[in-house]
C-alpha cells in the first residue's frame, strides 16, 4: 500500500472503534463501551419491516435472540459493561433477510467484494463493494432454494413450539420464563443461537450487526481491507490484558477436551446450519437423492 | 494447426500442466466445474475479486460445493454408518484449492520419495518408493518456487530440514511480519531444542509483477486474498493463458472422459444450464484434486484390471493442540495466518520415536510439520462456544448461553488468547483407505458422488500417542496457561461423532507406479492401460508426506508434464529473472 494512502493508527481507530482493543483490562473496558454509540436505542430503528416473519413471529425469534445474546436492556451484566446484544445488532432482521434471500434482485447469499471500504475515512474509493452481493452460480442457487426452504419451516414450527411451551405468546413471558423454555428446548435453541452468532458477527452487509456493535462487544475490529495491520500491530503484544477467571470461565476451561472438539467439528466443517446436510437441513433425503 | 488437450480442472495440477501443453504446441481447453471468482489474472498487474474479509460468505460454502447440491458421502469402514454431507471439501473455483489457501508451501523430505528404500515396509500400508527421488524433483521445486513468487529466508531453514531436503529454495523475496501467536509458540519450540523457522509461503512480501505487498489482514486460510498479494496456481496459468493458445470454461463439470479402453476421444461435459455436450480431445488430463479425480476415473470406466483407482487415500494425521494465555491476547486475527512451522517432529528418528516404536511393535512412525500460532476468527469462536455450552451445561450455575455466552466472547478463550498448532502428521496409504461411488447418493446434476472409506491405521494411533505430551510440552514451555492437546482418536469420536477427515490435504487413489498391479498411473502420471489419459493432482502420490502438499503437487506435475508433452516451458521459472 501507499505510503500517503495509509491512515493514521488514531484515525483507523476513530473511525472503526476499536478503542477497546487498546485498553488493560475489564474496568477500562466497561468505561470506553459506555460512550459508543453501539447501545444506542433501537428507536432508530425501529420501522423497518419483516419480509418473511410475521409480525408475532419477528417478535418471538427478536425476544428469544435476545436471551441467547443478551443486551443492556436485557442483562444486569451486559448493562454494566453496556455491550449490545442481538436487539441492538438486528439479528431478527439478519434471520428475515436470510429466510428471505431469494426475495432481493441478487440472492442475499454472499456479500460481495474484495471490501466494504468501512474503516478508510478517506483514501482511494469509497465503494462498499460487499453492498453488492454476488449471483449465484447453478450448483448454489440449487442448494440454497432448498436449505432456506428447509429453514423456514423449521423456524415457523421454532414459533409454535416456543409459544406452546409459553402458554400463549413466548415474546410476552417473563425472562426467567424465556430462559427456561430455551434451556428446555435444545433443537429450537441450537437453530436460533447459530443464526444468531452469525448475525452478531457476520459483515453488516448481511442484515445483521448494525453499525458493526456486534464486533466491538467483543473487541473485533472487522474486516480490515484495505487498511490491514502493521507489522508493528502483527509482532507485537497489546500490552498486559488479564483474565478475570470466574466460575464460568474456569468450567470452560475444565472442559479442553470438549473444546477440542468443538474445534475438530469446526474443521470439519460440522458446526453451523449452513453447513448440515440435507436430512438436517430438514427434508426428506429422498427428494435429494432422485435430483 | 495445434491439437486440442482437454484439462480437467483448473488448480494446482491443472495450472502447470496447462502450461507446459500450451507451451508445447497444444491448444488447451480447461473445464472448472465451479465459479470464476478472480478477474485480471491472466497478465501481470492488479486483479479484481469478489472474495472479501467475510468469514460467513465462507460458511456459506461461496467457495466449496455446497453439501445440499454436491454431498460426499463417508464411512470409517465398509459396510459402515454411512454420512451424507461435508467431507473434506476444497475450493472448487477457477484457480482450485490455491484461492482459498494459505499458501504455506514447504518441501517434502527425501524420505517421502524413497519410503520403502529409506524406512522400508510397514504392516498393512502399501509402502513404494515415488517413481523419482528428491535430487530429481529438486530443480522443479524451485522452479514452482519462483513461479508462485514465494516469501522465505534460506539461511533461517534449519540444518533439522535441510538434512532431509537439501538444495537452495526458490524464495523470490523476504518473509513479511511475523505474528505474534507464532513467535510466542516458537519461543516454547526453542525451550525443547526444536527448530522453528519463517514459514514458505506464496505470499507477496513485497510488491510483486505488479500485484501488490501482503498487508497482514488476517483472512487468509479459507478466504481468498482480497488484494492479490496471493493468487495461488493463478501465477502459473497466467503463463498459459499468454500463450494465446487457452480457453477456460467455468461452472462446467466433466462427467466422463470419452475412451474405447485404450485411447481417450474426448470428454461429455455439463454446462451451466444442465445440458450435455462432448468435445474431442487428442489428449485428456484429469487433475480435479484426488476424490474427484477418482470419481471421474470410475466414472468413466476407465481401465481397472486390478482394483487400483480410489485406493491408498491419504489425508495427513491432522491433530490440534492449542494453548491459551490468560495475560495478553496473541491477536492471530492480524497476519498471514499463520507464520512460523516447525519440521522436527516429522524425523522418524526424533528422540525416543524409534524406541516408542518398538515398544509398540511397529518399524517406525512419523509426525510431521507443525504449523505453529494459528487461533480461530469470530463466528466460528461462537459456533464452538455454543458446542461447548451445550456440552457444560449441566454444570450448576453455568447457564449455556446469555451472559454467560457474552462473557466468554469478550473474553476470548477460544481466539484472542489462544495459539494453535496444526500438528500435519503423516498419513499412510492403506489399501482399505478409498473412494468408490456412492451407490445411492447422486449429486444436483445426476451424477454419482464419491463415498469415502477412510480410518487411521496403527502409524497414525502411535504418532498420535508418541507426539501428543510433547505438544503439551512446548505449548507450556511457551507460557500457555491453560493447553488442550489432540485427544487420541477414539475420544475424538466419542464427542463428535463421525471422524470425518478434514484439512483439504487429500491425496492418493490414482497412485503413481512403474507396475499396474500395484499402482494406478505410470512412472510420470499416465493411467495405466490408456495412451493418452493423464492425472496431475496430489491423487498421483504414493505416499502423503509429512509436509503441506500443494508445493509437492505442483511440482510433480512440472516434471510428470515436461516429460510427457516437452521442454517448451523449460524457461518458465529457471531463474529468478524469469520469475520476476
Amino acid at each position: 500500500m501507499d505510503d500517503q494512502l495509509k491512515p493514521s493508527r488514531r484515525q483507523v481507530v476513530g473511525a472503526i472503534g476499536v478503542a477497546p482493543l487498546l485498553t488493560l483490562g475489564p474496568t477500562v473496558l466497561r468505561d470506553s463501551h459506555s460512550h459508543h454509540k453501539a447501545a444506542a436505542p433501537e428507536a432508530k430503528h425501529a420501522a423497518k419491516k419483516f419480509r418473511f416473519f410475521t409480525e408475532h413471529e419477528g417478535a418471538v425469534i427478536k425476544a428469544a435472540a435476545a436471551r441467547l445474546v443478551p443486551g443492556p436492556e436485557d442483562d444486569p451484566i451486559e448493562k454494566l459493561y453496556n455491550s449490545p446484544g442481538a436487539t441492538e445488532a438486528g439479528v431478527v432482521y439478519y434471520i428475515d433477510d436470510m429466510l428471505s434471500a431469494f426475495e432481493f434482485k441478487v440472492p442475499k447469499i454472499f456479500a460481495g467484494g474484495p471490501w466494504s471500504n468501512r474503516h478508510l475515512g478517506g483514501y482511494g474509493d469509497h465503494e462498499n463493494y460487499m453492498k453488492h452481493f454476488v449471483p449465484l452460480a447453478p450448483r448454489q442457487e440449487w442448494a440454497w432454494r432448498r436449505r432456506i426452504a428447509g429453514l423456514r419451516k423449521q423456524y415457523r414450527s421454532a414459533v409454535k413450539q416456543l409459544d406452546a411451551a409459553a402458554g400463549g405468546d413466548f415474546s410476552k413471558a417473563s425472562q426467567s420464563t424465556q430462559d427456561q423454555i430455551l434451556t428446555k428446548l435444545g433443537d429450537v435453541r441450537g437453530l436460533i443461537f447459530t443464526n444468531t452468532i452469525e448475525g452478531m458477527y457476520s459483515v453488516p452487509e448481511y442484515g445483521g450487526n448494525r453499525d458493526t456493535v456486534g464486533w466491538q462487544s467483543v473487541l473485533w475490529p472487522g474486516d480490515s481491507q484495505r487498511r490491514g495491520y502493521t507489522a508493528k500491530e502483527v509482532e507485537t503484544s497489546d500490552g498486559l490484558d488479564v483474565v478475570v477467571l470466574t466460575p464460568t470461565l474456569n468450567a470452560v476451561l475444565g472442559e479442553l477436551g470438549v473444546v477440542s472438539a468443538a474445534r475438530r467439528l469446526r474443521r470439519q466443517r460440522s458446526l453451523g446450519v449452513n453447513r448440515r446436510t440435507v436430512n438436517d437441513a430438514g427434508f426428506d433425503k429422498t427428494e435429494h437423492t432422485d435430483a | 494447426m495445434r491439437e486440442r488437450a482437454i484439462v480437467i480442472g483448473s488448480g494446482a495440477g491443472a495450472s502447470v500442466t496447462s502450461m507446459v501443453l500450451a507451451h508445447n504446441g497444444w491448444d488447451v481447453v480447461v473445464f472448472e466445474k465451479g465459479p470464476r471468482y478472480i478477474d485480471g489474472w491472466e497478465k501481470a498487474g492488479p486483479i479484481k475479486t469478489v472474495f472479501s474479509n467475510d468469514e460467513l460468505k465462507f460458511d456459506r460454502n461461496f467457495d466449496q460445493p455446497d453439501p445440499i447440491s454436491e454431498p460426499r458421502t463417508f464411512q470409517a469402514k465398509k459396510g459402515g454408518d454411512l454420512t451424507v454431507g461435508v467431507v473434506n471439501p476444497l475450493a472448487s473455483v477457477v484457480g482450485g484449492g490455491t484461492t482459498h489457501w494459505d499458501a504455506k508451501i514447504p518441501r517434502f523430505w527425501n524420505i517421502d520419495f524413497a519410503k520403502k528404500s529409506m524406512l522400508g515396509p510397514f504392516p498393512g500400508a502399501d509402502i513404494e518408493d515415488w517413481p523419482f527421488d528428491y535430487e530429481e524433483i529438486a530443480p522443479y521445486y524451485q522452479r514452482i518456487e519462483r513461479l508462485m513468487g514465494a516469501q522465505g529466508d534460506q539461511a533461517a531453514i534449519p540444518e533439522s530440514t535441510l538434512k532431509f531436503a537439501p538444495g537452495k529454495r526458490g524464495f523470490v523475496m523476504p518473509p513479511g511480519p511475523q505474528q505474534l501467536s507464532s513467535l510466542t509458540v516458537a519461543k516454547g519450540c526453542h525451550a525443547l531444542g526444536l527448530h522453528p523457522y519463517p514459514f514458505p509461503m506464496a505470499i507477496n512480501s513485497q510488491h510483486h509483477l505488479g500485484r501488490p505487498a501482503c498487508n497482514d489482514c488476517g483472512q487468509c486460510s479459507d478466504y481468498g486474498c482480497p488484494i492479490g498479494a496471493r493468487i495461488g496456481a493463478l501465477a502459473i496459468m497466467q503463463h498459459a493463458v499468454q500463450t494465446g493458445h487457452v480457453t477456460i470454461h467455468a461452472d462446467t463439470m466433466v462427467d466422463k472422459v470419452i475412451h474405447d479402453g485404450k485411447r481417450a476421444t474426448g470428454v461429455r461435459y455439463i454446462d451451466r444450464r444442465g445440458k450435455r455436450h462432448k468435445m474431442d480431445a487428442k489428449v485428456v488430463v484429469m487433475s480435479c484434486s484426488a476424490i474427484e479425480t477418482s470419481r471421474l476415473a470410475l466414472l468413466s470406466n476407465l481401465p481397472n484390471p486390478h482394483d487400483r483407482i480410489g485406493r491408498d487415500m491419504m489425508f495427513h494425521n491432522f491433530m490440534d493442540g492449542f494453548g491459551i494465555f490468560t495475560a495478553e491476547r496473541m491477536h492471530a486475527y492480524r497476519g498471514r495466518s499463520i507464520t512460523q512451522c516447525c519440521e522436527d517432529f516429522a524425523d522418524p528418528d526424533f528422540l525416543g520415536a524409534r524406541a516408542f516404536a518398538k515398544l509398540n511393535g511397529i518399524p517406525y512412525f512419523r509426525g510431521g510439520i507443525m504449523e505453529i500460532g494459528g487461533s480461530e476468527d469470530v463466528i466460528g469462536e461462537g459456533e464452538e462456544l455454543q458446542f461447548v455450552l451445550d456440552a457444560v451445561g449441566s454444570v450448576p450455575g453455568v447457564q449455556p448461553f446469555g451472559s454467560t455466552f457474552k462473557t466468554l466472547m469478550r473474553t476470548s478463550l477460544l481466539r484472542d488468547r489462544l495459539a494453535g498448532i496444526d500438528f500435519i502428521g503423516e498419513d499412510l496409504p492403506y489399501p482399505t483407505n478409498r473412494v468408490e461411488l456412492d451407490p445411492k447418493v447422486k449429486d444436483y446434476r445426476g451424477v454419482p458422488v464419491p463415498r469415502l472409506t477412510y480410518s487411521q491405521g496403527k502409524h497414525e494411533h502411535i504418532a498420535s500417542l508418541f507426539y501428543i505430551p510433547l505438544i503439551t510440552a512446548l505449548l507450556k514451555a511457551a507460557g500457555a496457561d491453560a493447553i488442550g492437546a489432540a485427544l487420541p482418536e477414539s475420544i475424538v469420536n466419542s464427542l463428535t461423532g463421525a471422524n470425518i477427515p478434514h484439512g483439504a490435504h487429500v491425496m492418493g487413489g490414482m497412485r503413481m507406479g512403474k507396475d499396474p498391479r500395484t499402482s494406478a498411473t505410470d512412472d510420470t502420471g499416465r493411467v495405466h492401460g490408456m495412451e493418452n489419459v493423464f492425472v496431475a493432482d496430489g491423487s498421483v502420490f504414493p505416499s502423503s508426506g509429512a509436509q503441506n502438499p500443494t508445493n509437492t503437487i505442483l511440482s510433480t506435475a512440472l516434471r510428470n508434464a515436461t516429460l510427457n508433452f516437452g521442454h517448451g516451458a523449460d524457461h518458465l521459472g529457471a531463474d529468478e529473472g524469469n520469475a520476476a
